[in-house]
């Protein structure tokens, strides 16, 4: 491969969702709630579009813009995150009673809660999120959201407020565990959630509630009678773990993403131990499938095409990346050249440090090295791949490769795991194409 | 905990009397924090013996968020009171307002109130001018609020201005007046009927005192200072009343009533003058505007968001954006998303999406509060010197709201590196206009900087003017039209504005002859610009799907240049190929009937192929949505009806009524007819296939079954 010339851009942090999204889905990730942007329909489109497209059984339904069906005041033709539609003029005198009618409008849909979010511009102006009167709902109210955050910030950010507003209580225990971390905007949310909970119920555990990703806001007042919380995505959900234990003394563990043979295997024994729960019987499952897996990889050794040593690099949240890297170097036995985890420094030591203790080094430069497959989203793939510098990729991250999947299509758990060895196995098999 | 606010006019004193207030109270064994919210950050001096201390928004600017402690701007002063200033901007930089939502935010998120505390003391700047400084107003922070006044109306004027911004949020919590005298023998009784008319009680009283200078002499408070002294009396007896707490509610008076109470006299209304009795001359401000900007409607999208799908699609031109990255990221996704997917799908690269030279200041908190075009500045500097010579700037809201001297910074850059060409698209957001706006600011803007005036003419050549930059089939659509000229020996100069080239850009004004694509509201406004300030020669037909719109265009070019026999044969050519492909269609959609509820003026290209194929229509109905043909007189050969889109409803009942065998609409109307819904596609291919190709996707669909087997499932 010859890579092109490059662009220049930074296209790889500004394709990376940020803080505002991420308080927004926050909210959308219930399935009885409303959030209402105070501010310009510009910064209502997209959350409203990245919602419907991430989220598409949600109550208000997959119809996106639709100018004949949702053309009404603050929706502008979209069923889902209405708006103030703050102008020059608002940004001088405020939103005025605009809020106040938009609360209205929203209140007739009958939301279990009601979120409140400033705009970059609104918060900047100092805009205040009273309303003349509250609803009978609870309010959450976020004035100054993190627009130059990531996105797991923002969502973490979000969610802390509303736990705060809602006040869930601890109560009588079960043997069930929160699964914290883990949004709407996470591709294949649904199906990796599916997946984990399968594997868990083997183990009779059950899953109490996963906030903020297809929950109610009920769901979230009873998450207090959960044994133990679980963070899926660090980065989504460990402050989150920590409000629970501060606030509710409800414990948590932290086992890692729930990707690749060993990082399922020590997200089920983590919190089967915690609930005092047997793990054998996921553990027997993935067994199987790692059986299945080394067979086919075998067999691609014997016909001389094994995965050892071909290369990979990987563009994603920190947390999805070590997981990756770890699976595909320490059982596929493929080489990492190139790892970027955005602006995220934690991750980068983490990683940094996993790969000098196997005497790697790697570049963070994705787009200018090399690779056979890069593991990432559907942007960053098609950029690769328009420059010369992959072979082909597979998708974990938000925007899919897909737009539709009838199958289910885990990225965590037992089957993200051999979702991803499928789809790295055969694009290095193809020698391109991606996945 | 108290938590209480001392506002006032600038410059009446408010921070010497929070000192001494806090000084008082700290006599008393009470716990106090004293948090000046002032950018000139000397409320607490005094406490403080003088000393300067590291204010909250220096400490934001500089210290990583993980190295944060709470420990680092709280300073001990008298008796052990905790002192904390907020700090902000230098004057004319930035957002001092901002700076204060900041400080609080960060002093919150440090746990300033885990520190053990009885009374905190917000010593807050001048007039309640904007959100920011409202911000202790606001049921999180202070539950009381004492004004400082002194007799001058201004400061009144102030004080009435402060039971206004307190109104707005919680009203029942105006602790008092607190009077501090510049010595006018009236001003007692102006403060008394001020007191009087709003209801809110003179708390305390101070006058102009040789201790209060000697005391500031020295760095300490008069409490300190002079602590048996009448005026340390007063501000004891103040400190007994604010923890005795009592509050009432915030009432202000109109300004009229405010001048007639404290002036003790009634103004005139002013006199009007017509513009002609001073002499101003009206003068029509031409500019090129989108429909929702011209008529002042709802702005939909935002002009950064347009102006950067704009700029981000030329090849060879850096865009930097100048926002914080919530911004850049919405924009590009909503503009390159697609195009960029459907490389991977379709095999379609358009190469600047596909690969953006886009780059972001990134603008955060620091820059909102102290100003973010140093940032700027520097990112320019950095991305010429490493050979970025073409570069479009555009702004975004907190860019606009801050004042950001964008302008300037671009200008310094232009003088360091004049090799450079830097186009400043200062949209401000949504601040200059919606999503349209930008992009025809964009377009405008950029061909002012980068398209050269007065250039040799190019024989046979056109520009194709209005290209849109989002759609997916804008590469084909442009390859389409090529070849048509490319027929006739005429050449496509330059693609006006969008994925194009920035070098084709620098000729444009070489064509002997431009063309519209699609007459929307977008390339009327180019097209009005480039006669006013290029004097481009346009064609009076427009480049559009259809037949009968093609063979106008192509012989409108081929008269021009004095290619008619050429024109024959392309005209010739497409006719074969409309007819190959009307032919069968006639076999299944004669007899037909269809409604057609398009967004578009013109129908010509739909209804010819309804015409062609011999169906009937029962309804033509055009909605009105923004941006769209309203405006633009396109000869249209078919009647239809115009309705608005809150008129939706009686053509539903009319479809309904008229119960046709195909519904054609742009978007999904919803309707649970026999009739089987079509849709139109957004952006069309221009050209004269588009009907038959759409036809063509309604035979498909009435030879499906009526009812699909996966609606019972749902």
């Amino acid at each position: 491969m010859r890579p092109k010339k490059r662009g220049g851009g930074k296209m790889f942090e500004l394709d990376r969702p940020e803080g505002l999204l991420g308080t927004i889905l926050a909210f959308e990730g219930i399935q009885d709630s409303m959030v209402i942007v105070n501010g310009p329909t510009g910064c209502k489109y997209s959350p409203a579009s990245a919602s419907e497209t991430s989220y598409r059984n949600r109550p208000e339904g997959p119809q996106t813009f639709n100018p004949y069906l949702y053309q009404r005041e603050f929706f502008f033709c979209q069923p889902r995150v209405p708006c103030t539609y703050m102008d020059g003029n608002d940004y001088i005198r405020g939103t005025g009673d605009k809020l106040d009618r938009a609360k209205d409008a929203v209140m007739e849909l009958r939301p279990n809660i009601l979120g409140i979010v400033n705009s970059p511009g609104a918060s900047l102006i100092g805009q205040d999120l009273s309303l003349s009167q509250d609803p009978a709902v609870p309010v959450v109210r976020m004035e100054s959201p993190d627009t130059s955050a990531s996105m797991g910030a923002g969502f973490q950010d979000a969610i802390i407020s509303l736990l705060r507003t809602i006040s869930p209580k601890a109560s009588k225990k079960r043997k069930g565990v929160n699964l914290l971390g883990i949004s709407v905007w996470h591709l294949g949310w649904f199906d990796s959630i599916r997946d984990l909970m399968r594997l868990l119920a083997l183990c009779e555990v059950d899953v109490c509630m996963t906030i903020c990703a297809g929950c109610t806001v009920e769901d979230i007042k009873g998450s207090g009678s959960a044994e133990i919380n679980a963070v899926v995505h660090e980065e989504f959900g460990l402050r989150i773990a920590e409000w629970y234990e501060k606030e509710l003394k409800i414990p948590y563990v932290n086992p890692g993403t729930p990707l690749g043979f060993e990082g399922t295997e020590n997200f089920m024994t983590e919190i089967c131990y915690a609930l005092g729960a047997d793990p054998s019987p996921a553990l027997m499952e993935i067994k199987s499938k790692r059986k299945r897996a080394a067979n086919i990889l075998s067999c691609l050794e014997s016909s001389r095409r094994p995965p050892k040593g071909r290369t990979f690099s990987v563009s994603a949240d920190g947390s999805l990346t070590y997981q990756v890297c770890r699976f595909l170097y320490d059982y596929v036995g493929m080489i990492p050249v190139a790892l970027n985890t955005g602006l995220d420094n934690t991750w980068k030591e983490r990683i940094g440090s996993f790969l000098s203790e196997k005497g790697l080094t790697v570049s963070e430069d994705v787009f200018n090295t090399p690779a056979d497959v890069m593991i990432s989203n559907a942007n960053m793939i098609a950029l690769a791949m328009y420059r010369n510098v992959t072979l082909g990729g597979a998708a974990v991250e938000r925007p899919g490769l897909m737009n539709m999947n009838m199958e289910e299509r885990p990225v965590l758990g037992l089957g993200g795991t051999v979702r991803l060895l499928d789809s790295v196995l055969n694009i290095l098999e193809r020698g391109g194409q991606t996945q | 905990m108290k938590r209480i606010a001392i506002y006032g006019k600038g410059g009446i004193g408010k921070s010497t009397i929070s000192s001494n207030l806090t000084a008082a109270l700290s006599d008393n064994g009470v716990r106090v924090m004293q948090i000046g919210c002032d950018p000139k950050h000397d409320s607490t001096r005094l406490l403080t013996s003088g000393s300067r201390q590291v204010t909250v928004l220096d400490y934001l600017k500089e210290v990583p968020e993980s190295r944060r402690r709470i420990g680092d701007v709280v300073e001990q002063g008298y008796k052990g009171c905790l002192c904390v200033e907020a700090g902000g901007p230098e004057p004319g930089i930035g957002c001092a307002g901002r700076g204060i939502i900041s400080a609080f935010d960060l002093l919150n998120g440090m746990g300033v109130n885990s520190m053990p505390m009885d009374v905190m003391i917000y010593d807050v700047l001048g007039d309640v001018v904007c959100g920011g400084f409202a911000v202790p107003l606001r049921d999180d922070y202070a539950d009381t609020v004492y004004i400082v006044t002194s007799g001058e109306y201004m400061s009144i004027y102030a004080a009435n201005n402060i039971l206004r911004g307190t109104s707005n949020y919680d009203p029942d919590r105006i602790g008092g007046i607190i009077f501090n005298s510049r010595g006018d023998e009236e001003e007692k009784e102006r403060v008394k009927r001020f007191s009087d008319a709003v209801g809110i009680p003179i708390m305390a009283e101070f006058s102009r005192s040789r201790e209060f200078l000697d005391a500031e002499r020295d760095g300490i408070t008069v409490v300190e200072a002079f602590p048996d002294s009448k005026i340390t009396g007063s501000f004891r007896e103040l400190a007994d009343g604010v923890m005795d707490g009592r509050k009432y509610t915030a009432r202000y008076l109109s300004e009229y009533e405010l001048e007639r109470i404290v002036l003790g006299r009634s103004v005139e209304p002013r006199k009007t003058y017509a513009k002609e009795e001073i002499g101003i001359k009206t003068v029509e401000n031409k500019r090129y505007t989108s429909r929702n900007i011209s008529r002042n409607e709802v702005l939909h999208g935002c002009a950064f968001a347009g102006a950067s799908g704009v700029a981000a699609s030329i090849t060879g031109l850096t865009t930097v954006l100048h926002s914080p990255r919530s911004c850049a990221q919405y924009s590009l996704q909503m503009t390159a998303n697609s195009v960029r997917r459907a490389m991977v799908t379709t095999g379609i690269p358009i190469p600047a999406f596909a690969d953006p030279t886009v780059h972001c200041t990134d603008m955060d908190e620091s820059s909102m509060i102290f100003g973010g075009a140093d940032v700027l500045e520097k990112k320019l500097d950095d991305l010429i010197s490493s050979g970025n010579g073409n570069i479009a700037v555009i702004t975004s809201c907190p860019s606009g709201i801050i004042g950001d001297d964008v302008s300037m910074a671009v200008r310094r850059i232009r003088t360091i590196h004049p090799e450079a060409t830097i186009a400043l698209l200062q949209e401000d957001g949504n601040i200059n206009g919606d999503f349209m706006q930008g992009v025809i600011d964009a377009s405008i803007g950029l061909m002012n900087d980068f398209s050269e005036k007065g250039l040799e003419k190019k024989k046979n050549s056109v520009n194709l003017v209005g290209v849109k930059t989002g759609a997916t089939n804008c590469r084909v659509t442009v390859d389409m039209i090529r070849n048509i000229l490319k027929g006739m020996d005429v050449d496509l100069n330059c693609v006006c504005v969008g994925n194009t080239d920035i070098r084709d850009l620098k000729d444009m004004s070489a064509a002997e002859l431009s063309i519209l694509l699609y007459p929307d509201r977008f390339a009327l406004m180019l097209r009005d610009f480039l006669i006013d300030e290029y004097d481009l020669e346009f064609t009076e037909n427009v480049i559009r799907p259809g037949l009968k719109g093609t063979i106008r265009w192509i012989l409108e070019i081929a008269s021009r240049f004095g290619k008619e026999k050429k024109a024959e044969k392309v005209i010739e050519g497409l006719k074969r190929g409309y007819e190959e492909r009307m032919a069968p269609l006639r076999r299944d959609l004669k007899g037909r009937s269809i409604y057609v509820v398009g967004n578009h003026k013109d129908i010509n290209w739909i209804m010819e192929t309804v015409e062609g194929a011999g169906m009937i229509p029962v309804g033509t109905v055009v909605v009105d949505l923004s941006d769209h043909l309203k405006d633009y007189d396109v000869d249209v050969d078919y009647k239809f009806e115009m309705v608005g889109q809150e008129e939706m409803d009686p053509v539903m009942d009319d479809i309904r009524k008229k119960d046709p065998d195909i519904i054609l609409s742009t978007y999904p109307l919803g309707l649970n007819t026999r009739g089987e819904e079509c849709f139109i596609p957004t952006a069309p291919d221009p050209g004269p296939y588009s009907g038959p190709e759409m036809a063509r996707s309604w035979i498909r669909k009435l030879n499906a079954p009526e009812e699909e087997g996966w609606r019972k499932d749902v």
